[in-house]
């Protein structure tokens, strides 16, 4: 099963896809750290053309929580 | 006038009345009582530190309830003056809850004073027997004041995100009364403790055995006879050099011992009534970069400010993200103590993060070669040590001592 | 560990059984460490003090839970009286304070009166076990009292304090004598309420285990022990260290606090003495002014009145004297006015239990009290006993008469 987020994440993390769940956080993954995040955020953004705001990016603590966050802003996920 | 109190009486109260709480909690499968039991346990320990401890911890958590339930609703929403209050009280709900640890970090001792003094004649009002009680026990410091405030912002925070809504009151309460994390340990999210509807669990259970008595032979074996050996002198310019470096070095695994022991104790006393509770340490001594450092020391609060400090200050853009960095390592550094001495040490944090921060992303896109002698593991495991072994006195040592101190450390003054 | 199981070491399969396993090793390895661990000698203040004399103190220093002696066994061929006693019973040389003195500055009011009680009255055969704790408050003397009451002695004297038992300042002191609670209250329904508030779970523990677990009870007396005897041959790494834990500038002590805050609202110039330093006796005054036999709801008060109606009860004789004071507590009206009050409280009782084996000694004559020579700005602990020590030894004498205890000796 491909997973268009899932596999950004495993891209930017540099982890194996099957590593990651809708559960995956930084408490859990260690190569989910601050510089990671930021790369994340600017992969997220030019991937699915939109802009995070601070909150949203402050919500986006689980991959699901990221996805959650990106259904509300009409992005298919 | 006695403001210590020492942390292990509380743990050795909580684990004393365990037993008996087990016996409680998991007499009931209702997670409402078994709420109620841990709550009131929460309560009960707590007195013997002292009851006002009590009384305002109820009224701390109520007002969280309150703000939580309210400000950041969206009923009655057209409404908009409604909804300007209730903006405004989800703003200042930050300040609120943050107030009491900043006044006590600001004003130190007068704070203690006031808080004992006003919080002792509030008990008056409910029983004269109370109130007596309370004043036979020391003048302390507000207990698990900081933890608690981290534990409120972070609800609070999490509320106003939309990740945690319309929680019972007996459900906050809960979460503000836990006992393992109530004076010391990792500072919990709320996550960690919603729910309380498991089974018990032998094999978490035996874990949390282990974890207890692993951190008590921590604390009161290892950390407990280092500690003569590391203490700062106080006349260090006596000592030679090489036995105030040893000291120094000693000192960190003295700290980390201690914090670390007790942070195991939480843990383990959380996994007896079935809780995962967050690792607070995870070998930070053994660590190879400042990153990591951070990444793996008091995880939970550097885990809290990457959250709520971090975040927001625009650590995830390129552009902002060493501001971020300051501010996180300020953030963490004031939490210690407002104090000068503090503020370098949020300097000196917030330089090496930054600095590693630029080296690894300027080796990122560098080509492989060969790795330079500093940046192999034990290299960096040492350097690391070193860097963060001579912050250390900043926060530990009263600032009219430090120069003199870290003179004596370069082998000068003598 | 993403489902939330922890690993344990070694691969092991944790289930009940195991828990329970384990739990019994680690008490096993805990009573087997109590055997191993060196068995420190308890130490006991006032030894010096009452050398050569039928005193035994009884209490051990205040971190040391094992609290009471243990290698004190009671001879029931010699009268036992057990004396009860705060700071008023010890007296220290005037130029120390109660900090600074040692075993050579510190005397005893027990050793003057059983060395009267030999010397004048000839009593013979007796023994008085001290039990002494600087700063005991009601709560403290109730559980003292009933622990007191336990050992069965002959006689049981103790002071009756004129600042902390009839007012709301400081109903138990920070040391508290919490793991004989336990026992104590055990048999009383009325005190467990009293009991669940102070006896926290640790107390209770220990009291529990008592030294079978004596490497959690006498933690603090062996560790200061292995580091004795161990520790001291890597000296070169505690060399220097003469830094002290930074000390809070209030001159006041815990109490001292409270009446600032609480009775004075913070106004301290009314316990300040003339030399600007606070005065012990003007705290002392306003904490009884602030007081009274008659207090209600207050724990201080009930706990007094317990002491009493427990001793009554128990049919022991027992001797309560009010701490004799300096002048200057008698010429302001206002603390006369209130050891007046406890005085009529005091005699007022006697006459209501005119039958009883409890007797109160309402206040010490002034011709006694002014033979007395007090520390100087205190006026409350004694240096000098005057003729007080032979009058307490008189009172003494009376009861052991009354009650005819004397034991003769026999061959």
């Amino acid at each position: 099963m491909s997973d268009a987020l899932i596999d950004l994440f495993a891209e930017v993390l540099q982890v194996d896809a099957a590593e990651l769940s809708d559960d995956t956080s930084p408490d859990n993954l260690r190569q989910w750290d601050s510089l990671a995040a930021m790369h994340l955020v600017a992969a997220i953004e030019e991937k699915f053309s939109t802009r995070l705001s601070t909150k949203e990016i402050m919500k986006m603590s689980t991959i699901g929580l990221a996805r959650e966050t990106l259904k509300g802003k009409d992005i298919d996920v | 006038m006695n403001f210590q109190y020492d942390s292990y009486a509380y743990f050795f109260d909580l684990l004393a009345f365990a037993p008996v709480l087990l016996l409680l909690y998991f007499s009931t499968s209702s997670p409402r009582l078994r709420r109620l039991a841990m709550t009131a346990s929460g309560m009960y320990l707590m007195s013997f530190i002292a009851p006002r401890l009590v009384l305002f911890y109820l009224v701390f958590w109520l007002l969280v309830f309150f703000v939580h339930r309210c400000a950041f609703t969206e009923e009655g929403g057209r409404r908009p003056w409604l909804r300007g209050a209730r903006r405004f009280l989800a703003r200042f709900s930050i300040v609120l809850f943050a107030l009491p640890l900043l006044l006590w970090k600001i004003y130190g001792n007068g704070f203690t004073l006031i808080f004992t003094a006003q919080g002792n004649e509030l008990l008056s009002l409910f029983s004269t027997k109370l109130w007596e009680l309370d004043m036979a026990r020391s003048v302390v410091i507000p207990l698990g004041l900081s933890f608690t405030t981290f534990r409120a912002l972070d609800l609070v925070i999490k509320t106003y995100l939309g990740k945690i809504e319309n929680l019972r009151l007996d459900e906050v309460l809960f979460y503000g009364f836990f006992p393992p994390v109530q004076v010391f340990g990792p500072i919990i999210e709320y996550e960690d403790v919603a729910r309380q509807d498991h089974n018990p669990d032998a094999a978490l259970f035996l874990y949390g055995l282990l974890r207890v008595t692993g951190g008590f032979l921590k604390v009161f074996v290892a950390a407990a006879f280092m500690h003569p050996h590391v203490a700062f002198p106080a006349a260090p310019a006596a000592l030679p050099v090489w036995v105030l470096w040893l000291k120094l070095l000693g000192y960190y695994l003295y700290l980390y011992l201690n914090f670390s022991g007790y942070s195991d104790v939480a843990v383990g006393a959380s996994a007896l009534f079935g809780f995962r509770i967050k690792e607070n340490f995870n070998f930070p001594l053994w660590q190879t970069n400042i990153q990591d450092y951070w990444n793996s020391w008091h995880m939970s609060l550097t885990h809290w400010a990457r959250r709520n400090v971090y975040v927001p200050a625009g650590g995830y853009r390129a552009e902002t993200q060493y501001l971020a960095i300051f501010c996180t390592m300020m953030v963490i550094a004031l939490w210690h103590k407002l104090t000068p001495a503090c503020f370098i040490y949020g300097l000196y944090h917030g330089g090496l993060m930054a600095g590693y921060r630029h080296l690894s992303e300027a080796r990122d896109g560098a080509a492989e070669g060969k790795t330079p002698l500093w940046r192999r593991p034990a290299a960096g495991r040492a350097l690391t040590y070193l860097a963060v072994s001579v912050s250390l006195p900043l926060i530990f040592i009263p600032e009219s001592q430090l120069l003199p101190y870290y003179a004596a450390l370069l082998g000068m003054g003598r | 560990m993403k489902d939330g199981k922890p690993k344990l070491p070694f691969g092991y399969e944790a289930g009940w059984q195991g828990v329970a396993r384990a739990c019994l090793w680690c008490l096993f390895f805990l009573v087997v460490a109590g055997g191993l661990a060196p068995h420190p000698a308890e130490e006991i203040p006032f030894t010096k003090a009452a050398a050569g004399t039928p005193v035994v103190p009884m209490v051990t220093i205040a971190d040391d839970h094992r609290l009471i002696r243990e290698d004190v066994k009671r001879d029931p061929e010699k009268l036992d009286i057990l004396w009860i006693s705060d700071s008023s019973g010890v007296l220290i040389a005037a130029d120390k304070d109660f900090v600074t003195a040692g075993e050579d500055d510190t005397r005893i009011l027990p050793a003057f009166v059983a060395r009267d009680l030999q010397d004048r009255y000839g009593l013979k055969n007796f023994t008085i076990h001290f039990y002494a704790q600087l700063g005991m408050h009601p709560v403290d003397k109730l559980i003292f009292t009933l622990e007191a009451l336990r050992r069965k002695p002959d006689l049981i004297v103790m002071p009756i304090n004129p600042f902390y038992d009839f007012s709301h300042y400081k109903v138990m002191g920070q040391n508290a004598p919490l793991q004989l609670a336990p026992r104590a209250f055990a048999d009383r329904p009325a005190l467990w309420p009293l009991g669940l508030a102070i006896v926290s779970p640790s107390n209770g523990l220990l009291t529990l285990a008592g030294d079978r677990l004596r490497v959690i009870c006498e933690a603090g007396p062996i560790k200061r022990e292995v580091e004795r005897n161990l520790l001291s041959r890597f000296s070169l790494l505690t060399h220097g260290n003469a830094g002290e834990e930074a000390k809070f500038d209030s001159p006041l002590n815990n109490v001292g606090f409270w009446i600032a805050y609480e009775l004075l609202g913070g106004d301290v110039s009314r316990i300040t003495g003339r030399d600007g330093k606070p005065s012990q006796q003007m705290l002392n005054q306003r904490v009884m002014e602030s007081g009274s036999p008659l207090l209600r709801h207050s724990l201080a008060t009930e706990s007094t009145r317990r002491v009493m109606d427990y001793l009554r009860q128990s049919g022991i004789p027992a001797l309560l004297y009010t701490m004799p004071l300096g002048d200057p507590y008698y010429l302001s009206p206002s603390s006369a006015n209130a050891l007046g009050n406890i005085r009529d409280y005091l005699r007022a009782e006697n006459r209501a239990h005119e039958k009883g084996t409890l007797r109160l000694i309402p206040e010490i004559p002034a011709n006694i009290r002014r033979t007395i020579t007090f520390r100087p700005g205190d006026n409350t602990h004694i240096t000098e006993p005057g003729a007080f020590d032979d009058y307490l030894a008189r009172q003494i004498w009376q009861e052991i008469g009354k009650y005819r205890l004397q034991k003769t000796e026999e061959k």
